[in-house]
């Protein structure tokens, strides 16, 4: 059994658990059985995932617990899933919202069941489409995010549900079917030079294609990630779908979702069209910097708490674009770091950002409104939440001491060298943030206190809090415990992109006795 | 092959085709007869004598067989053909039986129309004989149009049966022509000979290919052809609009596939037509159908505009014709199959007597009272519109995959436009199922029981479709359905069928 689990773990975690999770939810009829069974689910995927940081071998760029079996044989298509250092910090970070969510939801009554189902559904896609290396799994796990997210927008969502939701479907789902298209077209390329057929990642990554078709398979995938990220001008759906969705969907939507989009680019785009990469990176990086000031500009503007949060990650994610486009100019060490930068950014902001999205939504809770101007003075009424909205709010526009600081630091430190003069345009987006970021704290914390008998957090949102706030000092002062395991990916991706491959572990490393024996079976 | 010979092989192979037509002469008998007149003993004569054929079918002998030149041949296409048109009429079959149809479906003269309309698709899928083909085609052809119209005569079925008679005819009589101009290109009806005969730069084969490809492509509801469909699926009654929409579009694309196999040589004239035909289906079908209010309607424009994905999949083995490629075509036609016949299901067990053409309005809420209907009809909708984990996307990604092999970019492209706007009416059919609270203050009662208050709870067009008791019955042959989708989705790996 132990043996099965480590050649499996990563379909026992994406696939199975959740399946299972979601069974157990249809079958249980009682709400608080189900939330138990749930909770119980979901922090075995937590440490289904430690387990996994702790057996990963984090000296190598190989790809690991690797799982492989034909599905398509025909059309070379094949169930492959594994990770590598550029996807175990967002799978933790999955695997470690998913239990924070659910003890969210404990209170609340209203078809709790179907919620937690969905979640768990959602939970599948985002850990299947960061462990698949094949192009068609992918693209399904992909997909299938989409149905869960459409429905807990529209079910629980606010007034504006109905619009915000079709929009957010309608605008992920088009991106996504252009990426389709160029994904078939690769896959018939690769068919072209190899005569077989195949959708595994590592045999696309050797595939050659010249400029203008690389190009073009480029912009289909950008598309599609480009909308998820969102990168500025596709974000427009972003700040309705934050806005409206319950506090649990901004809060994935915030954590993870919008970092495949980030995730899609380092894994498929540039590994894929590194020559397109290049072409088109000075396009981004503007890109990308008018989404850091339009983004921030935006915020700051906004009266509403949750819109100013959403519009605030169109300027975070601003930056992780930057970090992950100098790769192309920059380069050697440097670029590196930039990689490095945007990929714990990614973390970073997924942290604080679900933080912030949780407290809003606690505060939301008691008042039932999200208007800036309908609070004030909650310092003194509410303490812990006090405390915890400036950790968070710190830890969001990147203050030394807390991860964003680190992340945004390598992030402009790698575009410096590739681009001076699009670093100083993003360091006044940090400025930016600070000044919404912190006006959005005074107005509602301090000043004339207008919500006097509202109180203050219960130990259960404390519980669910917490772990956030903590870790949200803990990436700002030991970044080198979350980071050790992700370098040799990162070095390779960012040394080796223009001749990208990967190779895969057949067999784990960390026991090798017990392995051999199953496959000798 | 020139003697043609009668022996045992052929009604072996033939016996499906005659259980059809012995079944309906004997459901005519039945009609006749007093004793025999009841719909439970025409039901089960019928069902009888469609799962004969299908047993028959199924049971039918390996290796493939031909008669009369060819005239009558059982080979791949035909056999899968055969045993999805009587698989399809069998579910037909029993949800009208269950339905408020029933008395109208059940008779002996409806029933025997239906078997003979049966053996016409099964003789036009299983030919190579361009004149069989089209006396095969005229006969299913008249069949429809007769149940449309005969099955429930209200003014919108027989507006509906017209209108599909008027323009199928000449539509029929087009096909007619252009076989004769092939007929008279090559001097030879056999299929197979026309390829080897076809010249290359022959102006009357090349007419005669065009003729013949606007004549499918009105059978398809190809869109300058198309005006027929929204009318004839709205008026015909529920059951005939499910088998319009599946069994006739399923032989159709078989004859298709067959057909434009064997005129490639001709290419150069047909093609872009059929291409041309194919992306203004795809946009034309998809943009129409947002407007639409009315379910049927709205799903007969989604028909078009998926009669465009699989003219994708036909141009690009016309282009280059490869196994991979008529896999997908077949692939899609049964996925198409498999789903429109679950959602029409769907849609006769909301149905009743009075409420015979369901809207969008009248889904609200259906999720609060039939929770089971409601998530089984979306999965139907995400199939429809192609996301991933349903046979729909599959379909779709294996045509797609077949039309960027043979380089159809343009045409892809359109497709893949047109499917992101049919996300939104797909959508639409949710939300209102899901996201749309129930307009009026909540008849809370009436949804828990639906016999009573059937008739209290009329005015005010609230909550779900409220139908009568029969309702649990019916269920069966719905989850079924959808049960056998989620199954194929999910079993893909091993069900590649051809």
């Amino acid at each position: 059994m132990p043996a099965f689990i480590d050649t499996h773990l990563l379909t026992i975690l994406a696939v199975i658990l959740p399946a299972v999770a979601i069974c157990g939810i249809a079958l249980l009829r009682n709400v608080q059985a189900a939330k138990i069974f749930a909770l119980g689910i979901a922090l075995l995927i937590l440490a289904g995932a430690l387990y996994l940081y702790q057996q990963f071998d984090g000296t190598s760029a190989e790809l690991q617990f690797v799982e492989k079996y034909s599905w398509f044989p025909a059309y070379g298509i094949s169930y492959f899933v594994a990770v590598d250092g550029l996807s175990l910090l967002l799978i933790m970070l999955t695997a470690l919202l998913t239990p924070l969510l659910i003890l969210s939801l404990w209170h609340k009554q209203h078809n709790l069941r179907a919620l937690l189902a969905l979640l768990m559904f959602l939970t599948s896609g985002m850990l299947g489409s960061l462990i698949a290396f094949d192009l068609l799994l992918f693209y399904i796990f992909w997909e299938i995010m989409l149905i869960p997210m459409y429905f807990i927008i529209g079910m629980w969502g606010g007034k504006n549900k109905i619009y915000a939701t079709t929009k957010f479907f309608i605008y992920t789902a088009c991106g996504s079917l252009f990426m389709l298209v160029a994904a078939i077209t690769l896959y018939g390329l690769h068919y072209q030079d190899s005569g077989v057929f195949s959708a595994n990642l590592l045999d696309l990554y050797r595939v050659r294609e010249s400029h203008s078709v690389q190009y073009l398979l480029f912009l289909g995938f950008l598309l599609a990630f480009a909308i998820k990220i969102p990168l500025w001008p596709f974000h427009t759906w972003l700040p309705d779908a934050h806005t409206e969705a319950p506090t649990v969907g901004s809060v994935v939507l915030a954590a993870v979702l919008l970092k495949l989009g980030i995730y899609g680019l380092m894994r498929f785009a540039i590994p894929l069209f590194p020559y397109a990469v290049i072409d088109f990176a000075p396009f981004l990086l503007g890109c990308g910097v008018i989404g850091i000031i339009y983004g921030a500009l935006t915020a700051w503007a906004q009266q509403d708490a949750k819109k100013m949060i959403a519009y605030s990650s169109v300027s975070h994610l601003g930056f992780v674009v930057i970090g992950t486009m100098s790769l192309s100019l920059s380069g050697g060490q440097l670029s590196e770091i930039a990689l490095t930068g945007a990929l714990y950014q990614m973390i970073n902001h997924g942290i604080s950002t679900g933080a912030l999205f949780f407290l809003i939504g606690t505060i939301y809770e008691r008042c039932q409104t999200r208007l800036i101007a309908d609070y004030g003075g909650l310092a003194s009424s509410m303490p812990i939440f006090a405390t915890m909205l400036i950790i968070a709010t710190l830890g969001s526009i990147g203050l030394p001491g807390t991860g964003g600081f680190v992340g945004e630091f390598y992030v402009l430190l790698g575009a410096f060298a590739a681009q001076p003069f699009v670093a100083v345009c993003a360091s006044f987006g940090v400025l930016l943030g600070a000044i919404y970021m912190l006006s959005l704290c005074r107005r509602l914390l301090f000043g004339p206190c207008k919500n006097k008998n509202i109180p203050d957090l219960s130990k259960l949102e404390v519980a669910y809090l917490l772990p956030l706030i903590v870790l949200i000092v803990l990436t700002g002062v030991l970044p080198e415990l979350f980071l050790r395991k992700t370098k040799p990916s990162l070095k390779h991706l960012a040394r080796n992109f223009m001749t990208y491959q990967l190779t895969s572990r057949d067999q784990r490393i960390a026991r090798p006795a017990p392995v051999l024996v199953e496959q000798n079976k | 092959m020139n003697m043609p010979t009668l022996g045992l092989p052929f009604y072996v192979y033939s016996l499906p085709i005659l259980a059809l037509l012995a079944g309906s002469l004997l459901l005519l008998l039945c009609a006749v007869s007093k004793m025999l007149r009841h719909p439970a003993i025409i039901f089960i004569c019928t069902l009888a004598f469609i799962i004969a054929a299908l047993v028959s079918c199924l049971l039918l002998p390996q290796p493939d067989y031909q008669v009369f030149a060819g005239a009558y041949v059982v080979d791949g296409i035909a056999r899968l053909g055969q045993i999805l048109v009587l698989t399809i009429a069998l579910c037909i079959l029993w949800f009208s039986k269950e339905s408020h149809l029933q008395a109208q479906f059940c008779r002996g003269d409806v029933c025997s129309i239906f078997l003979i309309t049966l053996s016409g698709m099964m003789v036009m899928v299983s030919s190579h004989n361009l004149l069989t083909i089209f006396v095969g085609l005229e006969i299913f052809s008249l069949g429809t149009y007769a149940l449309i119209g005969y099955i429930k005569p209200t003014q919108a079925a027989q507006e509906a049966a017209i209108k599909y008679f008027v323009l199928g005819s000449f539509a029929a009589a087009i096909l007619l022509l252009g076989f004769a101009f092939l007929y008279a290109a090559t001097g030879t009806l056999d299929l197979n000979a026309v390829l080897a005969k076809l010249p290359a730069h022959d102006n009357l084969a090349a007419v005669g290919s065009l003729l013949a490809v606007v004549g499918l492509a009105f059978k398809l509801a190809l869109v300058p052809c198309h005006l027929w469909t929204p009318d004839a699926y709205e008026g015909a009654p529920t059951a005939v609009t499910a088998f319009m929409a599946t069994t006739a579009k399923a032989v159709t694309i078989l004859l298709a596939v067959r057909f434009l196999n064997n005129i490639t040589a001709l290419n150069a004239f047909w093609l872009p037509v059929l291409t041309l035909f194919a992306a203004l289906s795809m946009l034309v079908g998809n943009i129409l159908a947002l407007v639409q209010n009315s379910l049927k309607r709205m799903l007969a424009y989604s028909s078009i505009a998926h009669g465009g994905y699989v003219a994708i999949a036909l141009i690009a083995l016309g282009t280059r014709g490869d196994a991979q490629m008529l896999d997908s075509t077949l692939y899609y036609v049964v996925a198409y199959c498999v789903i429109a016949i679950g959602t029409f299901a769907l849609i006769m067990r909301m149905e009743d007597a009075t409420r015979t053409n369901i809207q969008l309005e009248d889904l609200t809420a259906l999720a609060e009272t039939h929770p089971y209907s409601a998530a089984t009809l979306a999965v139907f909708m995400f199939a429809f519109a192609g996301i991933p984990p349903t046979l729909g996307f599959f379909a779709k990604f294996f045509v797609f995959k077949a039309g960027l092999a043979a380089g159809l970019y343009t045409l892809v492209i359109i497709g893949v436009i047109g499917s992101a706007i049919s996300f939104y009416y797909y959508l639409r059919v949710i939300l209102n199922m899901y996201f749309v609270p129930a307009a009026p203050p909540r008849a809370a009662p009436a949804s828990s029981s639906p016999p009573a208050s059937s008739a209290d709870s009329l005015p005010p067009a609230s909550s779900s479709p409220l139908t009568s008791s029969i309702q649990l019955h019916k269920a069966h042959a719905t989850t079924v359905i959808c049960a056998l989708t989620l199954i194929a989705t999910l079993l893909l790996g091993v069900l590649l069928p051809a």
